[in-house]
């Protein structure tokens, strides 16, 4: 169970304002001006938006956010009329705020109320990552969200595929928990969309993990990270396009959307992700932020205009050149066995020599140092 | 001002220098679930300066409801600061 559901604040009605003295002997110039009023119907606002230089009433920030996505989506040609989607669930804010705005986006295309979008709602993939009580809590959140909103689910168990949970294949040695996570979620939502027929995956990537992994990339001047790191990575023959709806909203907005919503969420980090380093970009974005709001999405906007493309021209080519099927599996790879079926393999040799089993003692590090550094852009 | 920030943080967070008694604000904080004083009256902007956290990544609940940051807070509201942040690989 999470901690908190609040109820929705939509439906709620709005705290009202403090009296004009209250203001006054806490913020003078407001309280001169009055309360804050939403933009967009001048009702008392409940959001602001500093990077936006915005603020919304409950209703309003929920169309706001909506509009936004729909926005991204069109202009990124994310979906095209008649495909098949699937959302990639995992009980957090972002996706769940994804598949909230795309479900009610369908049902508002089904009315004639919205510009078109989706024809049916999408259907949601949750990846159980086997990580103990948190894999749990995790499933029970988007199990209870799909029923309240009729939505269908799938699920996939990570341990059924690579042989499995993270945690153990994380203390196998080949691969950091976040890269060994990553590769995974790559993996078996690709052979799980190609399997049943879909024809893009949208994942909740918001703009502050883009930005991170940005800001990542162009400390360690990753070139070819930097050209995969696109809102839309088209498909080819093997792999489905894979679409982030939520490359220009952040995540002080999704959680924003799910509290106003009443989306119940699992707050909880991920006990694994301690120690990975886009935690650490992230806090010195948000503190840039504070200082300068809207910096991250200029970041990020500005990289996505004028360098991302000219990296495609000089790289795009090479890196499509070494591509073929894995020896296992078939799924593309620069290898001759892609990622996911050397870990599998790893897990695998180490069962049958009786060493994969013992449990990570308390304070081992699941970043080793020399794993590599987790990537959230592919 | 950064390090001024993160030192008043870290000396509520740790609960030297939260305030007590009838004129507080209770704030509830999470990963990892904690509670904290702060003295009364304040703001939504107010808290999160106190305690020395990023307004870009973390949501004030009051009352189970999103507020703006001049919002004034009293005894008995009822506050929770939520870390939006998620990490890890997805």
């Amino acid at each position: 169970m999470t901690e908190h559901t609040p109820g929705r604040q939509d439906a709620a009605a709005l705290p009202g304002a403090a009296p004009a003295n209250t203001w006054r002997a806490v913020a003078p110039p407001r309280s001169r001006r009055g309360p804050r009023r939403c933009v967009r119907c001048r009702q008392p606002a409940a959001v602001e938006l500093p990077g936006q230089r915005t603020a919304f009433c409950p209703p309003c920030y929920l169309h706001h956010v909506r509009q936004k996505v729909a926005r991204t989506m069109a202009e990124g040609h994310m979906l095209r009329r008649g495909e098949r989607a699937v959302v990639a669930v995992s009980g957090g804010k972002d996706s769940l705020c994804l598949w909230d705005v795309l479900a009610t986006a369908a049902e508002a295309d089904a009315t004639g109320d919205a510009p078109p979008l989706l024809e049916a709602p999408p259907a949601g993939v949750y990846l159980d990552l086997g990580i103990g009580e948190y894999s749990a809590r995790s499933r029970e959140t988007v199990e209870r969200f799909a029923e309240a909103r009729g939505l269908p689910l799938h699920v996939v168990a990570v341990a059924e595929e690579l042989g499995a949970g993270i945690p153990e294949a994380a203390r196998s040695g080949a691969r950091s928990a976040c890269g060994v996570c990553g590769l995974s979620k790559r993996h078996l939502l690709n052979r799980f969309a190609l399997a049943e027929g879909y024809d893009v995956v949208l994942t909740g990537h918001n703009l502050d993990d883009e930005a991170a992994v940005l800001l990542g990339n162009v400390l360690q001047w990753d070139l070819e990270q930097l050209r995969r790191q696109r809102p839309v990575l088209e498909g080819r023959p093997g792999l489905v396009r894979r679409a982030k709806p939520l490359v220009r909203t952040t995540e002080w907005e999704t959680a924003a959307y799910c509290v106003v919503a009443g989306i119940d969420y699992v707050v909880e980090e991920c006990p694994m992700a301690e120690g990975n380093r886009h935690l650490v970009y992230k806090d010195l974005l948000a503190r840039l932020e504070d200082r300068a709001p809207g910096i991250r999405s200029a970041f990020h906007r500005g990289f996505l205009r004028r360098l991302q493309p000219l990296l495609e021209d000089q790289l795009g080519e090479q890196s499509l050149a070494g591509l073929q099927p894995c020896a296992r599996c078939g799924a593309p790879t620069t290898g001759e066995v892609c990622a996911f079926c050397r870990v599998a393999e790893r897990l695998a040799a180490r069962r049958e020599a009786g060493d994969g089993a013992e449990p990570l003692s308390a304070g081992a590090d699941p970043h080793p140092p020399a794993g590599p550094p987790p990537s959230r852009t592919d | 001002m950064d390090e001024d920030r993160e030192q008043r943080g870290s000396r509520i967070a740790s609960g030297v220098g939260g305030a007590e008694g009838q004129g507080a604000v209770r704030v509830r904080l999470r990963n990892p679930s904690r509670e904290v004083s702060l003295p009364a009256p304040t703001t939504v902007g107010g808290v999160l300066e106190a305690l020395g956290l990023p307004r870009a990544s973390h949501l004030v609940i009051v009352n189970g409801e999103l507020v703006p940051g001049e919002h004034p807070l009293g005894p008995g509201d009822e506050v929770e600061v939520r870390p939006v942040v998620s990490g890890g690989a997805r």
